[in-house]
């Protein structure tokens, strides 16, 4: 274990209260005497910093702030007039301060600050070694120098039967040495950092024995060697961290399918996130007790329930019970889950992806008994109703199994809620949506219902109405970015050539099929200037297609994502007359490209919007995934985009329309 | 008579006390609880879900607005898989004026040249986030001060505010 640095920290802490509380005694305000302040290698200085306590009080505007939080990842939020502070670890872990209230709260722990945030102008003032140890920093008194000394602050094991995942928590972005990797150890050393948590911990995990931690060096230039003990053949792997004060590691038996990383003799943590796998199967936690100085947690912890079932109470309702819960059938309009309420309660229903369906009528109570029946009539396969929450909210749930994506309808009633189950499929359903019922309540907003009139006159003239075509015929195509905008860059691809290159392959197709096209480019370009505003880039665009009365738009794009994990394909519509276009050529796309499935998704996005004719935005495949990319690599996957997009346009325009007949490809 | 004054001017320092603890804890405007839902949009860029924050000790409207946006940014821990604002976003403020809150982000979230699929959850998030609360029914964005026309990576549409019924 470590022979320096645990006393090191207990005589160096009480060295710095004895020191900041003397200083304290006789003047508030002493700026020459607060000393210098030390952290990684580097001598921070504050503007003006005060004693405070046994603290030092730095305002949220100090640039020496800015810059010790900079170097630790972390970001401050504060706004004059409000009364809370967030800071966001690099790990999205907060820590809150309030104006008034000398508390820190870091996860589920809370520490008292010597002195509360207080305000002075536009700036709060913050204590600056209480906020140093919330993030994973210790404060250290050397010689007259305060030493904000980077721990690596935390440690969480998860195991299932199968693996075991080891996730380090640092106060900086993690670099490590690997110095042993034999049969039975591996030891990672990590420069620059101390910690705390020296001692050997018995794991008993799966493939993992003991996990021992040894911190030694100086106050200002410490080492952690973190020594993992694996039985005999235990795989070993680097699995991506989703922040780079983190260091994931995976340990599994022989046998055990494990993807990741070979670890690397030498890594940080940011090469981790871009070369190694995210995390394969979630595992149950079993979190090692938490280290001082400050926890693993955070006071946004998710709730211990699965997410989504557990729900904020920001204004309880009044009581209410449910009497009843019946199925009515509609015949083949489908069925009626009729649930008889009295009372007044807000609701919330969320659709989940594999098929299950529930609402939360909150601040109700259930007065009927629980039922868990399986009815298996009009597409509903489980009905369950349950109390789901009494506390501090009661909280009863109907919960549906369907049988498939079946139209799902929410309907306040005088009597309580109809829930009516179609019969038929509905593959771009809303997820959630929220009311209320009862009590003379306004009504019900769901995820999909159209936005309330707005009497904000439009910013860039009219809005634009929907108008027929007055060129049946023609098509516009639209292939995103170009020019000076060259949209995402990934695996050595660039998105404004592929879009470029699929919509020079569409036109030849539509041609080919009788279809007159218009391009908004047809070369490397911005469509309106170079450099120009996104506004005028994309209305230009928009323009193209409305002046001259096309019959569709259709506008190709790649998508991509900072995590490297997301692949597949979307088909993205805005206004209601969009969605028959976006349904079609996404069929065709699935069917033909063999990418992942990302559905048919409403979104608000410039061009579909603009546009007065169906339009709909193609996200092809994902640059930022590797399968994905090598894909575009390929002419003849372009072909078949570009193929895709053109039959589903032909599906479209076969199909029954309400106007517009169809003259091409018929 | 003198114990009448000094009842009196117990009774004056009583009221005082009260409404400088009104103040304080900004107990006026609509009844907000101990915790306040703060939502992620999960990785398929679709399923919107709500985890519980534990407020602090400040309960003021405004507070509660700025805090709650700056969890919708911060998002949920980082064992949570979930679509994230860029790193670097930091609230700069939240203005609510009636029912809708101006919420002004810095430029970070616009310089990350995300695709749609990101700006779409990210936004959801937030905007589910805020009008939970209950004065806020739209969100009007804000960055580095200005509006946005739309955001340059995918072309999310920003000049208006947003609210669950823009997805």
């Amino acid at each position: 274990m470590s022979s320096i640095n645990p006393s090191l920290a207990r005589v160096g802490s009480l060295a710095l209260a004895l020191v900041l509380a003397c200083a304290m005694v006789p003047s508030p305000a002493r700026a020459d005497a607060i000393p210098d302040v030390w952290f990684a290698g580097t001598r921070l200085i504050f503007d003006h910093p005060q004693f405070r306590g046994a603290d030092i009080a730095v305002a949220t505007s100090d640039a020496g702030l800015a810059r010790f939080l900079a170097r630790v990842g972390a970001t401050l939020a504060y706004q004059p007039g409000q009364r809370y502070v967030v800071i966001t670890r690099a790990d999205r872990r907060t820590v809150t301060l309030t104006i008034g209230d000398p508390r820190v709260t870091a996860g589920t722990v809370t520490t008292s600050a010597p002195f509360a945030p207080y305000t002075a102008g536009t700036d709060a003032f913050l204590p600056l070694v209480s906020v140093a140890r919330a993030l994973y920093v210790l404060p250290l008194m050397e010689a007259g120098t305060l030493v904000l000394q980077p721990q690596l602050g935390a440690l969480d094991v998860r195991s299932d039967d199968r693996a075991t995942v080891v996730t380090l928590h640092g106060a900086v972005p993690l670099a490590f040495r690997r110095t042993t990797a034999n049969a039975a150890t591996l030891a990672l050393t990590f420069a620059g950092l101390a910690s705390s948590l020296d001692q050997t911990r018995v794991v008993a995990a799966p493939a993992l024995g003991e996990i021992d931690v040894l911190a030694s060096g100086s106050s200002r230039n410490p080492t952690t060697v973190v020594t993992f003990e694996t039985p005999p053949g235990t795989q070993r792997v680097l699995l991506a961290s989703a922040s780079p004060n983190d260091v994931t590691l995976a340990f599994a038996p022989a046998g055990v399918a494990l993807r990741g990383a070979e670890i690397p003799a030498q890594a940080t943590a940011s090469s981790a996130l871009a070369s190694a796998p995210l995390q394969a199967q979630p595992v149950p936690a079993r979190v090692l007790p938490p280290p001082p100085p400050m926890p693993a947690a955070s006071a946004a912890e998710p709730v211990s329930s699965p997410p989504g079932e557990s729900i904020g109470a920001p204004q309880p309702p009044a009581p209410a019970t449910v009497s009843a819960v019946d199925l009515v059938p509609r015949g083949e309009d489908g069925t009626d889950v009729r649930v008889t309420v009295a009372g007044g309660a807000d609701f919330e229903w969320h659709r989940l992806g594999d098929g299950r369906w529930y609402v939360d009528l909150r601040g109700a109570t259930l007065g009927i008994p629980p039922r868990d029946d399986t009815p298996a009539v009009g597409g509903i396969d489980g009905l369950r109703v349950r109390q789901f929450a009494l506390d501090p909210v009661p909280i009863v749930r109907v919960s549906l199994t369907l049988a498939s994506q079946r139209r799902v309808d929410v309907v306040p009633s005088p009597a309580g809620l109809v829930v009516t189950v179609g019969a038929a499929d509905d593959l771009a359903a809303a997820r959630i949506g929220v009311g209320r019922i009862g009590d003379g309540a306004p009504g019900y907003a769901a995820a999909e219902t159209a936005p309330a009139p707005d009497a904000t006159p439009w910013k860039f003239g009219s809005e634009p109405a929907l108008s027929p075509a007055t060129n049946p015929r023609l098509i516009v195509l639209d292939p995103g970015h170009g020019g000076s905008d060259i949209g995402a860059e990934h695996n050595g691809l660039t998105e404004k050539n592929l879009t470029l290159d699929i919509s020079q392959r569409l036109r030849s197709q539509l041609e080919a099929r009788g279809w007159i096209v218009r391009m908004t480019r047809d070369t490397d370009t911005d469509v309106y200037a170079p450099n120009d505003s996104a506004h005028d880039e994309l209305q230009a665009r928009c323009d193209i297609a409305n002046k001259a009365g096309a019959r569709m738009f259709v506008s190709v794009h790649i998508n991509s994502f900072t995590s490297s994990a997301l692949s597949g394909t979307t088909t993205y519509y805005y206004k209601g007359v969009d969605l028959a276009l976006a349904q079609t050529v996404h069929r065709r796309l699935i069917a033909a490209l063999g990418t992942k499935d990302d559905g048919v998704r409403k979104d608000n996005f410039y061009v579909i919007h603009h546009t007065t004719m169906p339009a709909i935005l193609i996200e092809t495949a994902f640059l930022s995934n590797a399968g994905d990319a090598s894909l575009l690599r390929s002419a003849e996957f372009l072909q078949r985009v570009a193929t895709a997009i053109a039959d589903g346009i032909g599906d479209y325009a076969r199909a029954p329309q309400p106007s517009q007949a169809s003259q091409a490809e018929n | 008579m003198k114990w009448l004054g000094a009842l009196l001017a117990l009774a004056l320092v009583a009221v005082i006390g009260y409404l400088g603890f009104r103040a304080i804890a900004g107990s006026s405007g609509p009844h907000i609880g101990e915790t306040i839902p703060v939502y992620y949009c999960k990785i398929d860029g679709e399923t919107v879900l709500p985890w519980n924050v534990t407020l602090g000790a400040a309960r003021d409207p405004h507070s509660v607005a700025f805090y709650a946006a700056t969890q919708a940014v911060a998002g949920p821990p980082s064992g949570t898989e979930a679509i994230r604002f860029p790193p670097g976003t930091v609230v700069r403020s939240v203005d609510v004026a009636g029912s809708t809150a101006t919420v002004d982000l810095s430029g970070a979230v616009a310089a990350a040249g995300g695709g749609s699929f990101a700006e779409s959850g990210e936004f959801k998030a937030l905007v589910w986030t805020l009008t939970a609360l209950p004065m806020i029914q739209a969100v009007q964005i804000h960055v580095d001060g200005r509006t946005l026309p739309t955001l340059p990576g995918g072309h999310l549409e920003l000049d208006q505010p947003l609210t669950r019924s823009s997805w």
